[in-house]
């Protein structure tokens, strides 16, 4: 990359980086499935399918939910007010992310 | 094809730490070292370099980490609860989520290392840096152990 990057584009990515993290945290914290694939059959549904079916994984739809939740509002936000966020959020808003999910998961260990 | 995509998503993942460790290392020395040792010259790299190398392994290992997952699904996080490892299967939760997260902050980390404005940034570039360091370490590490579990349970 030997040009610089626009100011619309430094603002998209930088609003795309905190509003991921925020999203996906919430995502999985409250199990909402946008879409389930059942790895057993090969097969996407929206809805719950019978335990014939064999394990449902919600990933892949937290994921994409997520990055394109981002990718629209940081199309959305006006380059005027991304320039004014604080350098800092940019490590600090995914590190309270991860924190969060290592205290989350250590639910993992009172089974 | 799950067996070559494993070996792939693990010598990506090594080059990966190459790269980013570099960077850390170089970020976090408090004053600029003598490249005459081993430990030197790996202190001395133009750390810059790496970024793009870093952003784009880090995408694609995610990807074949993504597609291994569904087969991990299925016939690893049965046996890691059959055989109630739980602090196991809780770590790949982990690994999965952390993978996650580090992906949503490659832009933010492009931007502190390849954007002019955002040169000033120092600190924030470290933190960023050492941040998508710990991710990938983590992964390294949990994926690494996990992959050997039954070894290292029989």
């Amino acid at each position: 990359m030997t040009s610089a990057p626009s100011p619309r584009l430094i603002s998209a990515l930088t609003v795309f980086s905190l509003v991921f993290p925020v999203v996906y945290v919430i995502l999985y914290y409250n199990e909402l499935g946008v879409f389930r694939f059942y790895p057993l059959v090969g097969e996407l549904h929206l809805n719950i399918q019978p335990t014939t079916f064999g394990p449902a994984m919600n990933y892949y739809g937290w994921v994409l939910f997520s990055a394109v939740t981002a990718v629209i509002a940081a199309a959305a936000v006006p380059h005027r007010w991304a320039v004014h966020l604080w350098a800092g959020w940019s490590w600090l808003v995914p590190a309270g992310a991860t924190l969060f999910t290592f205290i989350y998961e250590t639910r993992w260990l009172f089974h | 094809m799950i067996t070559v995509l494993l070996v792939c998503h693990g010598l990506l993942a090594v080059a990966l730490i190459g790269a980013i460790t570099h960077q850390v290392l170089v970020l976090w020395r408090a004053v600029p070292v003598p490249a005459d040792t081993l430990f030197g010259r790996v202190r001395n790299v133009r750390a810059g370099v790496y970024t793009n190398a870093v952003v784009i392994l880090y995408a694609f290992n995610f990807l074949v980490g993504a597609i291994i997952y569904a087969t991990y699904r299925i016939e690893v996080r049965p046996y890691l609860e059959e055989i109630e490892s739980f602090l196991a299967a809780g770590s790949f939760e982990t690994k999965e989520h952390v993978a996650t997260l580090g992906l949503g902050l490659l832009p933010a980390y492009w931007l502190f290392w390849k954007a002019p404005s955002f040169a000033p940034h120092v600190n924030e570039r470290k933190y960023i840096t050492l941040l998508l360091a710990f991710f990938v370490w983590w992964n390294f590490l949990v994926g690494h152990i996990l992959n050997n579990i039954r070894g290292l349970y029989e």
